[in-house]
C-alpha cells in the first residue's frame, strides 16, 4: 500500500488508505460526502446510494428498485457553499464533491381520503379534495424536480381547468416519489392528486373495453366457479400435473388460436 | 387571434366561451385558444415584492411571445386585468423584469412585447361597430338590459379599457345589436363579491343595491363581461329575496351570447342553460329566437 | 428707470396693488380682460367669516379705481407682448372692440335692457342670462357697457351679407343704435393695440374653477352645481334674488349636500393640491342656505375642515351648531333617481357607507389658475407650475417676486388663498414695485433662487 500523496486540492485523495472488505483496488479517486454532517470519503463514480452504502449504512428504508423506476428514495442534499436545496433519487444520482445529504424516510404530503365509489367524473369532486388545488402559482419547480421528466405544472394546470383526462394523460409516468409535493411553493401533493385524477379516468371516464367488461360479468355471475371449486379440490401432484401439460399460445400463432381442450374456455 | 380562455370559463362558464367563440367566428376572427396556458392567478397581486404571485401570468404572456401574434385577446374581466398589469409590471419595472425572467430560467425572456386586449376592445377598436352592425342577422329589439361592467374592466386606470367612472363601450356594443340599454349608474358599482367570506350580509346588500336599481330601471336582464360577476350577482338573489321581499329576479346574460344572437349564431350553441335566469324563456317573450340555424363555423 | 406699473387683472388683488402704487405716487395702468373690474369677489354672496356683502366692501375700491388720477384703467383689454427689462419694459395691450363709445356714452341702460339677443351670463356663472349689449353687473367699474359681437345680431347681420352665405338672412336688429340717446353706438369700432413703456408689471389674474365635466361620477344633471353658481344662488342681486332654487324644477330644495374636494387633493383624478377656500366657503354657504331655508337640511362630505384664518374655525363650528351635518368621506358617486340626486358617500368616522337623497349638490371644485395663465407666461416670459399658477422667486422667502425680475405676483394666481390674503398680497406686490422704483438706476439681474 502505498501512502497517499499530499494534494494541494483537498477535495481529493489518490487511493484508498485502508483496503475494504469487498471493495476492488483502484476504485478511483474518492471525494468527500457528508452524510448528516458526518465527513465521509466515497468514489466519485457511485450514485448517493452506493455511496452511503460504502460508507457503511444500510438501507431498510427508503429504498427499492435501485433502478429508478419506483421512487422509493427521494432525496434531498445540498452543495457546500450554496444555499439551494437540490431533490434527486438517491439511486440515480451520482455524488458530487461536498455534497450534504441527509435521508427522511419518505416526503410527507397530504392525502385526502374519500370513498371512491361515491365520486361521480366531475371536475368539482377533485376540488373539493383538494382545494390546495387552486394554490398554484405556476411557479415549475415541481417540473423541475421530477426524475421522471413529467410536466406536473401542466397537468396541474388541467386539472384546474377541469380536463381529468389530460391530467392523466400527462401524469402517467409518475413514480410516486415526492420530490414534486417537496418544492411546491403552494403546498400541493402533486403526485396523489393526479392518482386520483388518474383513478378516476380510468374508472369513470375512460371508455370501457367491452370484452373485459364482459369477461368481468361472466366472472361476478359465476361462469368460472365450478372450476374454481375443483381446483381447489385437486391435489398437489393433480395440480403440479395440469400446469406442466397446460397449452400455451405459441410465440406465432395465427389470429384464431385455441387451445385443444376447450374444457375451460 | 391569440386567445387566452381562463380557468373559470372551462368548467363554469362554458357558456361564455362557447358563444364567444362561435360568434367571433362568424364576424371572421379566428380564436386560437393558447397551447400549454396557465391560471393566471385571478386576482393580481398588489403586493409590491410579491413577485412569486406574478409568475403565473407572466408565464402566460411569454406562451404569447412564443407564437410570435404578439396580442392575446380575453374574455374573462379578471384574466384581463390579472394578464394586463403583469404585462404593465414587466414593462414599467426592469429590477422586477430581470428577477421574474431569471426565476423562470426554463422559459424564453419575456420582454413586454405583448399587447393584452379585452374582447370588448376587439370588437370596438379592430372591428369598429360599422362593420358589427353590418353583421347583424337578427336585431335584438324590444330587449331592455342594463350593462354591469363589475370592478376589474376599468381599474385601475392604467389597465382601463375605457373611461374609468363612466364607461360605454358595453353599452355601444349592445345599441349596435339593437338592443335597448337603459340608463344605469351603478354600471361600474362594487357588488361585494370579495367579501363573501368575511361580510357575507354586505354582499347580499350590495347585490341587492345593483339589482334593485336594475330591476326599477325597467331591466329586463343585465348584461355582463365576467363569470364572477355572473355568479356573484346570480347566487346572490335567492338571498336577496330571502332578505328584503319582493324580488322577482332578473336573469343575467354574457354580452357575447347576446352578440352570438344577433349575428345569426344558434341559441343551443349559446349554452343558455348554464345562465342565471330563464334567459331562453325572455328571448322568446321577446321574439328574439331566430328561425334559421347558423352555427358559426366557417360559412 | 420707467417708474410707471402695469397691473394685469382687475380682481381684488389687482385693484389692491393698484391702488397702493397709485397711492405710493406713481401711475399704474390697470388691465383687465373682462368688461368691468372686480373679479371673482364680486360674484360672491357673502363672504366669511364675516358674512360681508362682497360687494359692499369691494365697489369702493374699485370706484377709487375708476376715479384716482393715477391710474388708466383698461378693461376689456388682454396683453399681447412684453418685452425689455426691470425698469424698462415695453408692452403691448390690445384693447378689444367694445363697439360703443365710452366718451359718449352716459351708462344709462336703455341700450341692454331692450337688447333681444340673449347670452349665459358669465358673472351669474351661466345660472342666468345677459344680451349681447351689457355690462357684467349693476356695480361695474367702468358702468358703460360693450357689445359681445360673438353673440351680437347685427354682427351676425354683417358676417352673412359679406360673406354672400345661403339661406335664411338673419335679423338685422340695431335696436340699442337706435335707442341710444347719445349716439354711442360705433360699429366701425376696431381692436387698438396700445403701447405703453412701464418699469414693473404686477401679475394678478385669479382663478378659475375646475370644470364639473372632469368629474363624470358627479353626473351631468342640472342640480349638480359648482360653488360660484351657489354663490349667485345665494345673493340678494342675484338672478334668483336670493331664493335658493334648484335649477331643474325651480322648486325649494329641502337636503342640499356639500361635497368638498371635488377635484382637489386628487392626483389621479384632479389636481393634487388644496384649493383652501373651500372648506371655509362651503362651510358658509351651508350657513348661508340654512339662513335661506330654516327647516332645509344641509349636508358637507369633507376629507378635513382647513379653517386657518382669523375667525375661520369659530365661523365652521357655528355652522355645526347651527345644524349643518359634517360627514368626513369622499362621494364616490351621485345620479339621478326620478326626484331626487343620490349621493353616495362614506362616514369613515362611524365606518358606515352614507346615501343622502338630495335635492340638491354643491360641489367645493379645485381652484385651478386663470384660463390662459400658461400663455400668459409665455408672454410674459415667466414660469408656471403644472397647474398653471405662476413661480415665485422662492415660494418661503420671496413668494411675491416671478421668475422674472420686475415682474411681480399677486393673488389667487401665485396660488389658491383667501381674500384677506390676496389683499395683502396685492398690497405687497406693490410695495415690490415702489421699492424698485425707489432705485435711481434700473437693477442688474437679481439671482432667481429656484
Amino acid at each position: 500500500m502505498s501512502v497517499p500523496e499530499e494534494n494541494k486540492d483537498s477535495s481529493t485523495v489518490e487511493a484508498p488508505v485502508a483496503k475494504k472488505k469487498g471493495v476492488p483496488e483502484g476504485v478511483g479517486k474518492l471525494i468527500p460526502v457528508y452524510v448528516m454532517g458526518k465527513r465521509y470519503e466515497v468514489p466519485e463514480t457511485l450514485t448517493i446510494m452506493k455511496a452511503m452504502e460504502y460508507a457503511g449504512f444500510k438501507f431498510i428504508r427508503g429504498c427499492g428498485c435501485r433502478g429508478g423506476i419506483c421512487g422509493a428514495c427521494a432525496t434531498v442534499y445540498r452543495r457546500a457553499g450554496d444555499y439551494r436545496l437540490r431533490v434527486g433519487l438517491a439511486c440515480q444520482t451520482v455524488v458530487e464533491p461536498n455534497m450534504y445529504l441527509t435521508q427522511i424516510p419518505f416526503y410527507p404530503a397530504n392525502r385526502a381520503s374519500c370513498d371512491f365509489s361515491q365520486l361521480t367524473s366531475s371536475p368539482e369532486e377533485i376540488f373539493k379534495l383538494y382545494p390546495e388545488l387552486f394554490r398554484c402559482i405556476a411557479c415549475n419547480l415541481c417540473t423541475k424536480a421530477c426524475p421522471m421528466d413529467v410536466e406536473v405544472m401542466d397537468y396541474i394546470a388541467a386539472l384546474k381547468q377541469g380536463n381529468i383526462a389530460r391530467a392523466a394523460t400527462l401524469s402517467f409516468n409518475c413514480i410516486q416519489c415526492g420530490l414534486c409535493a417537496s418544492r411546491c411553493m403552494g403546498e400541493l401533493p402533486q403526485y396523489h392528486i393526479a392518482q386520483l385524477a388518474r383513478r378516476i379516468y380510468g374508472s369513470k371516464i375512460a371508455p370501457q373495453a367491452e370484452h373485459l367488461v364482459e369477461v368481468a360479468a361472466a366472472g361476478s355471475s359465476g361462469k368460472y366457479d365450478a372450476y374454481l371449486e375443483a381446483l381447489m379440490k385437486m391435489s398437489e401432484e393433480e395440480l403440479r400435473r395440469l400446469y406442466q401439460e397446460r397449452e400455451m399460445e405459441p410465440e406465432i400463432a395465427p389470429e384464431d388460436w385455441v387451445p385443444n381442450n376447450k374444457e375451460y374456455l | 387571434m391569440s386567445y387566452y380562455p381562463g380557468c373559470t370559463l372551462k368548467t363554469k362558464a362554458l357558456n361564455f366561451e362557447a358563444s364567444a367563440i362561435a360568434a367571433m367566428a362568424a364576424l371572421g376572427v379566428n380564436l386560437v385558444e393558447l397551447p400549454r396556458w396557465n391560471c393566471c392567478g385571478t386576482v393580481y397581486s398588489m403586493a409590491e415584492d410579491d413577485l412569486a404571485h406574478h409568475i403565473a401570468p407572466v408565464r402566460n404572456l411569454v406562451r404569447v411571445s412564443e407564437q410570435g401574434s404578439g396580442k392575446v385577446v380575453t374574455l374573462c374581466s379578471f384574466c384581463y386585468n390579472t394578464l394586463k398589469r403583469a404585462d404593465l409590471l414587466m414593462r414599467n419595472s426592469p429590477e422586477k423584469r430581470d428577477a421574474i425572467n431569471a426565476f423562470m430560467d426554463e422559459e424564453i425572456d419575456y420582454q413586454g412585447d405583448v399587447e393584452v386586449v379585452h374582447l370588448l376592445e376587439v370588437l370596438r377598436d379592430d372591428l369598429g361597430w360599422e362593420e358589427i352592425a353590418r353583421e347583424v342577422k337578427v336585431p335584438l329589439e324590444g330587449l331592455k338590459v342594463v350593462p354591469y361592467y363589475g370592478c376589474t374592466l376599468t381599474r385601475p386606470q392604467e389597465a382601463a379599457i375605457d373611461s374609468v367612472e363612466n364607461p360605454t363601450v358595453l353599452q355601444e356594443l349592445l345599441r349596435v345589436l339593437g338592443v335597448t340599454v337603459l340608463d344605469f349608474p351603478l354600471a361600474t358599482e362594487c357588488c361585494g363579491s370579495f367579501e363573501i367570506v368575511s361580510r357575507p350580509d354586505s354582499v347580499t346588500e350590495r347585490a341587492y343595491a345593483i339589482l334593485g336599481m336594475a330591476l326599477r330601471k325597467g331591466a329586463e336582464a343585465i348584461v355582463v363581461s365576467c363569470p364572477l360577476c355572473a355568479h356573484n350577482l346570480g347566487q346572490q338573489q335567492p338571498k336577496i329575496a330571502e332578505k328584503y321581499g319582493n324580488f322577482p329576479g332578473i336573469p343575467i346574460i354574457y354580452f357575447t351570447q347576446l352578440l352570438a344572437l344577433a349575428v345569426g349564431i344558434s341559441p343551443e350553441l349559446c349554452r343558455f342553460d348554464l345562465n342565471f335566469g330563464e334567459v331562453e324563456a325572455l328571448l322568446e317573450k321577446k321574439g328574439l329566437l331566430p328561425q334559421c340555424e347558423r352555427s358559426g363555423v366557417g360559412e | 428707470m420707467i417708474k410707471k406699473a402695469l397691473v394685469i387683472g382687475g380682481g381684488v388683488a389687482g385693484i389692491q396693488a393698484a391702488l397702493d402704487i397709485a397711492d405710493g405716487g406713481y401711475q399704474v395702468i390697470l388691465v383687465e380682460r373682462t368688461p368691468s373690474i372686480g373679479g371673482h369677489m364680486a360674484q360672491y354672496a357673502e363672504v366669511f367669516p364675516t358674512l360681508d356683502c362682497p360687494q359692499c366692501i369691494l365697489t369702493p375700491k374699485m370706484v377709487d379705481v375708476g376715479q384716482h388720477p393715477n391710474i388708466t384703467l383698461l378693461t376689456y383689454a388682454e396683453l399681447q407682448r412684453v418685452s425689455g427689462e426691470a425698469g424698462n419694459f415695453k408692452v403691448e395691450i390690445l384693447q378689444k372692440a367694445r363697439k360703443v363709445d365710452h366718451t359718449k356714452c352716459t351708462g344709462c341702460g336703455t341700450c341692454w335692457q331692450k337688447c333681444p339677443a340673449k347670452v349665459p351670463s358669465e358673472y351669474d356663472a351661466g345660472i342666468s342670462e345677459r344680451t349681447a349689449i351689457y355690462i357684467p353687473f349693476p356695480q361695474a367699474v367702468p358702468a358703460k357697457p360693450v357689445i359681445d359681437t360673438g353673440h351680437c345680431r347685427y354682427i351676425r347681420y354683417m358676417e352673412f351679407i359679406e360673406g354672400g352665405e345661403e339661406g335664411k338672412k338673419p335679423p338685422q336688429c340695431r335696436i340699442c343704435e337706435q335707442l341710444c340717446p347719445v349716439g354711442a353706438i360705433d360699429w366701425e369700432q376696431e381692436d387698438q393695440i396700445v403701447t405703453e413703456q412701464v418699469g414693473a408689471i404686477v401679475v394678478a389674474t385669479g382663478f378659475d374653477l375646475m370644470p364639473i365635466e372632469r368629474l363624470p361620477e358627479y353626473a351631468d344633471d342640472p342640480d349638480v352645481i359648482d360653488g360660484i353658481q351657489f354663490e349667485r344662488m345665494l345673493s340678494p342681486g342675484g338672478p334668483t334674488t336670493g331664493v335658493v332654487q334648484r335649477p331643474s324644477d325651480k322648486q325649494i330644495p329641502r337636503e342640499v349636500v356639500f361635497v368638498s374636494c371635488a377635484g382637489s387633493r386628487d392626483p389621479e383624478h384632479g389636481v393634487p393640491h388644496c384649493s383652501r377656500v373651500c372648506c371655509m366657503y362651503l362651510a358658509k354657504q351651508a350657513m348661508l342656505y340654512k339662513h335661506a331655508v330654516p327647516d332645509g337640511q344641509a349636508h358637507v362630505f369633507y376629507i378635513d375642515t382647513r379653517t386657518t384664518g382669523k375667525g375661520y374655525e369659530e365661523f365652521l363650528q357655528r355652522t355645526k351648531d347651527e345644524g349643518t351635518v359634517y360627514l368626513r368621506g369622499k362621494v364616490s358617486r351621485i345620479f339621478r333617481d326620478g326626484d331626487k340626486l343620490k349621493v353616495m358617500g362614506v362616514d369613515t368616522l362611524s365606518g358606515k357607507q352614507v346615501e343622502v337623497s338630495a335635492d340638491m349638490v354643491v360641489l367645493g371644485m379645485a381652484m385651478l389658475s386663470s384660463e390662459g395663465s400658461k400663455e400668459l407666461a409665455a408672454r410674459l416670459g415667466i414660469a408656471t407650475n403644472e397647474q398653471g399658477f405662476f413661480t415665485e422667486s422662492h415660494i418661503k422667502i420671496d413668494p411675491l417676486e416671478s421668475t422674472r425680475p420686475g415682474i411681480y405676483l399677486a393673488g389667487t394666481a401665485q396660488g389658491p388663498k383667501d381674500i384677506p390674503d390676496s389683499v395683502a398680497q396685492g398690497s405687497g406686490a406693490a410695495s415690490k414695485v415702489l421699492g424698485l422704483f425707489a432705485q435711481s438706476e434700473s437693477t442688474s439681474e437679481k439671482m432667481v433662487v429656484s
